[in-house]
């Protein structure tokens, strides 16, 4: 009976704990410290998709400015990463990509956007077009 | 005989467990409340560390080195670092001499920050040969701007003067369109503020100001870094710099007006291990 009573005031204890504002804070910052996580890796692996696809086939000519809109790549049904690649210069691109996960609702929990920047051309003794890395490829907005 | 009442003796017995009790439990709750304030103490600490990290992280990833530009981290210390902030991509739509037009709409989604002549300098990209593939970037000083133009396209530009010479013009070929990098040079260090040792970027500007980013920190060791080449191997050449070990320690000593002068001192420290991704 004892043992039951001082079990009970324990798990009464943890559960004050935990529902304390700092319990909740640190357990808030820790899941969503987990989703940023996710949705940075998330971004890098869909920028590193994004170098092969028809998209570099319709580069040829486009003027700076000029915008293609690559297929949603879909991680996950909560967690979907977008590309644009946008034309910046002579056959330099941006590939902007951004990721994010969604709660059931649809409702945004979590984002992550990065620049990449490449160089769409044909390398000899190549003959096919190709977007490659250029030096300091990565952008990252300042916020 | 019917007794009415409690005895002295009871009442005294009675009086002095609910005086032990009320004892313990004062001193009880005096302890929760002081742990309570304590972690809170140590959560706000902890969180104060996290967000330092996390910027410092977002700077240092950007971390770029090339033949003509050189490291963007350039000055390493293991208690303060002097680099080159990244603040956004640019595409300039019309170049003449030491003049460059930026283009008003920026690429899409990337924030980036206005100019400021004498504080900030632009990366121009050099393309290099197309057959070697040797690209890099220059870093232009702005001195004057910003200014209304207009692009070629006809859309909105923003003119600045640089000390960009005519002799890198045709050194480094420099065509328009093209784009730039908009950096800042700053040095991350720890400092004293009103409220202690803090930790916090200097702009290396004329109007240099420190910017606080964590406080407190712990004097003397609140900021660590080793910079580390691809494989892991200690090194302070800055061009051979591919991974930073960041260490940040945090320590606050408050009255927590609990009692007699109690003082609370917590101490935390986090650390980070960040991949330069703009090196190869």
């Amino acid at each position: 009976m004892t043992l039951v009573a001082i079990v009970s005031l324990g798990l009464l204890v943890a559960l004050a704990t935990l529902l304390s504002p700092v319990g909740i804070a640190e357990l808030r910052q820790g899941r969503e410290q987990f989703r940023t996580v996710v949705v940075e890796a998330a971004v890098s692996a869909g920028i590193g998709a994004s170098l092969q696809g028809s998209w570099v086939d319709s580069t040829v000519g486009a003027p700076p400015g000029v915008r293609i809109v690559l297929p949603p790549l879909l991680v996950r049904p909560s967690l979907e990463v977008d590309v644009v690649a946008e034309s910046v210069g002579r056959g330099l691109w941006l590939l902007n990509a951004e990721a994010f996960a969604a709660d059931r609702s649809g409702t945004r929990i979590a984002a992550a956007r990065r620049g990449f920047l490449v160089r769409v051309g044909v390398s000899p003794p190549d003959t096919v077009l190709r977007a490659k890395p250029i030096r300091r490829s990565w952008v990252v907005g300042f916020e | 005989m019917t007794r009415r009442g409690f005895s002295l003796l009871e009442v005294v017995i009675t009086l002095v467990v609910a005086g032990l009790f009320s004892t313990l439990i004062a001193n009880t709750v005096a302890r929760v409340q002081q742990a309570g304030r304590s972690r809170a103490e140590r959560s706000g600490l902890t969180g104060s560390l996290r967000l330092a990290l996390g910027a410092l992280r977002r700077e240092f990833e950007s971390f770029g080195v090339d033949s003509v530009a050189g490291a963007d981290h350039q000055a390493l210390g293991s208690s303060s670092l002097t680099f080159r902030a990244d603040r956004g991509l640019w595409t300039i739509c019309r170049s003449a001499v030491d003049t460059l037009v930026l283009n008003s709409r920026q690429p899409s989604g990337l924030q980036s920050r206005a100019p400021v002549p004498n504080r900030d300098s632009l990366l121009l990209y050099l393309p290099g040969d197309s057959a070697t593939v040797i690209d890099a970037w220059l870093p232009v000083p702005i001195t004057v701007g910003p200014i209304a133009a207009a692009c070629p396209s006809g859309g909105r530009g923003i003119l600045f003067i640089t000390s960009l010479s005519a002799a890198d013009r045709l050194r480094y070929r420099i065509a328009d369109p093209g784009i730039a990098r908009l950096f800042e040079t700053v040095n991350a260090r720890l400092y004293v503020s009103a409220a202690g040792p803090a930790f916090g970027w200097e702009e290396r500007s004329a109007a240099a100001t420190v910017q606080p980013v964590a406080s407190p920190m712990a004097p003397g060791n609140g900021l660590e870094l080793i910079s580390s080449d691809r494989f892991g191997v200690p090194t302070g050449v800055a061009a051979a710099v591919a991974i930073f070990d960041i260490r940040l320690r945090g320590r606050s000593a408050r009255d927590l007006a609990v009692g007699p002068a109690i003082v609370s001192v917590v101490a935390d420290s986090l650390s980070m291990v960040v991949g330069l991704r703009n090196v190869r």
